[in-house]
Parts: C-alpha cells; structure tokens; sequence
C-alpha cells in the first residue's frame, strides 16, 4: 500500500457521542488529515469493517467487551483491515486486567475521558504517520 | 476604543437574524452543550453564541457571564462579523480597537478574544461563537480548526432551529 492508498482508505472512529465525533470530523477535514469515518457502536463497526478497508482505527472502550472483542477479530484478520493496523484507544478508566489484553492487541495509544479533540487530532496524525511511515500532510488554517 | 463599523449589507443582515425568531428566546440545550463543549476544549472561563442586533449583541448561550446583552458598540463581536476570517486577538492591551473597551478595564475583564463568525448559507454574519479569557493567550491551526468546526455545528443547529420555526408557522391554523 502506497502513501496515496493509504491516505485515501481513511480512518475509522468508533465514537458514541455524535457532538464529539462530528467535531473531530470536520476539524480533521479542516486540517486536510486523513478522512475520518464516524461509527457510533462497535456493532455498526464490525459491520463496516467487514466491507471497507481503514489505514487506521480509534476505538471507544465504552463498550469495554464488545470492543476487545472486535480488536482480537482485527489481529486475527477476521476483517478487511491489515491485522497489524495502528489502533489507539478510548477509554473512562483503564484497569489492570483490561491494560494487559491492550498491550496484547498492540493499542498505540490510550486517551482517557475527557479527552479534547486536540488529543484525538494529534493522535490520528500519529497513527497515519505510524500507518505509512512518512508525515501526513501539513496542518492548514481554516478557512 | 474603535466602535466596530456597520457591515455594507446591515438591513439585509438584520432582516436575516430577525427571520430567525431567536432573539429573546429562552436558553436551548442544542446551543448549550456548544458552549460547554468550547469551555472545555479550551479551558477557556467563557464562552458565548453571540448574535448581533441593532445596538447590542445579544447572547443566545453563555458560560461564564451573567449578563445576557450588551451594547453593540462596545462589542468585539461587532468587529468580529466584519471580517471573512476568525477574529483572534491574543493580547487584548496591545489592540487599540479594544485595550480602553469598558469590557476591558471593566468585569470581565477581558484579556483574550477569538470570535468565529456565525455565517447563514444566504451569505450574512449573524453573529459569532466566541471564546474569551481573562490572560493573554495564543491559538494555533488545531485550535483554530476545532473552533471552525464548533461554529459550524452552531450554523446546522440555526439552520435546523429555523426549519422548525417555519414548519411550525405553517402548521399553525
């Protein structure tokens, strides 16, 4: 996968809270980042997954079982997505047990609640630099 | 201090905002959880969705500010509508257009100001989503773009807001 490809696949959000998730959206979107594609349930993104190809993956813990779940599918190329995409993390509270099955499932990063979406956007700049090895496009100001 | 000038399209402006039956109206959680959205995001003490009437600016929400008006000519959101891009002054003492404002020298005090102006689809800056903080600060490009896109929201919710107003006008016997 080239640059170009993998800018183009986009990111996926698993996000519950729609005010944030549009936000990060439009700001990512603003910023010329890699698409963003907002899923509100890990449901809706064991669906997507299923049909669709992301460069990279942020996933709300909220759904703590469900979404383990889901990340063990993905390293065990149950899905479209590369089984080693970059994966960073949501999450209230992180406890000892559920620390170890991230480490395990090789999570990049952990933002804790309440995050700001400044956080998330240096996270997905993170990830897409993790995902092709060179720097994502430069930050522009908004119109 | 520099009263902020009356854009060229004033009537068509104030004809646009007043079609919108907001002014007056009780607070409203969709504009609400903006506000405090912005609040944290930026750790800023306060934060308004400002609309421009007449002779005062009008706040629609609020966080971190009793009043709930103020005269337009005291106003930075006033300035704020007059220009196509955000409105940022990082260090209020150091503006000419506002470092002896009563809004300065005065509660609250105001140190910091970055408006995004409010644009309806038909084209006129209704008003602003502002943030304001009481110590000189800085913005960068993440920060300017969350800002856009917290104003944006505020748009969608004043187009939607307005589409329920005119269903429920024509629903009305």
């Amino acid at each position: 996968m080239n640059l170009t490809q993998g800018l183009s696949l986009g990111i996926l959000l698993v996000e519950p809270s729609s005010l944030t998730g549009s936000i990060i959206v439009n700001t990512a979107r603003q910023l010329n980042l890699p698409r963003v594609h907002l899923i509100n349930s890990v449901r809706s993104a064991k669906q997507r997954l299923s049909t669709q190809n992301f460069s990279a993956i942020i996933l709300s813990l909220e759904e703590t079982n469900e979404a383990l779940q889901l990340l063990e599918m993905v390293r065990d190329r149950q899905f479209t997505v590369a089984a080693d995409v970059p994966v960073a993390i949501t999450t209230d509270t992180i406890g000892a047990s559920v620390a170890v099955r991230m480490k395990v499932l090789r999570v990049r990063r952990v933002l804790l609640k309440p995050f700001k979406v400044r956080d998330v956007i240096t996270t997905i700049q993170m990830l897409g630099d993790t995902a092709y090895g060179t720097q994502v496009p430069q930050a522009s100001p908004p119109g | 201090m520099k009263e902020p000038l009356l854009p060229a399209n004033e009537s068509d402006r104030l004809q646009a905002l007043r079609q919108l039956l907001i002014l007056d109206t009780p607070p409203e959680e969709r504009f609400d959880r903006i506000v405090a959205f912005a609040a944290q995001e930026f750790d800023m003490p306060i934060v308004l969705v400002s609309l421009i009437d007449e002779h005062r600016q009008w706040f629609k929400a609020r966080v971190g500010l009793q009043a709930c008006e103020t005269d337009r000519g005291i106003s930075f959101c006033g300035h704020a509508i007059l220009q196509s891009e955000i409105l940022v002054v990082p260090d209020v003492a150091l503006d000419e257009r506002f470092f002896d404002n009563p809004l300065v020298t005065e509660a609250p005090h105001i140190q910091f100001y970055a408006g995004a102006q409010l644009k309806m689809p038909t084209g006129q800056s209704i008003g602003t989503l502002c943030l304001i903080d009481r110590v000189p600060r800085q913005l960068d490009d993440i920060d300017l773009a969350v800002l856009a896109s917290l104003r944006d929201l505020a748009i969608e919710e004043l187009v939607r807001r307005a589409q329920g107003v005119q269903q429920d006008q024509e629903a009305a016997p």
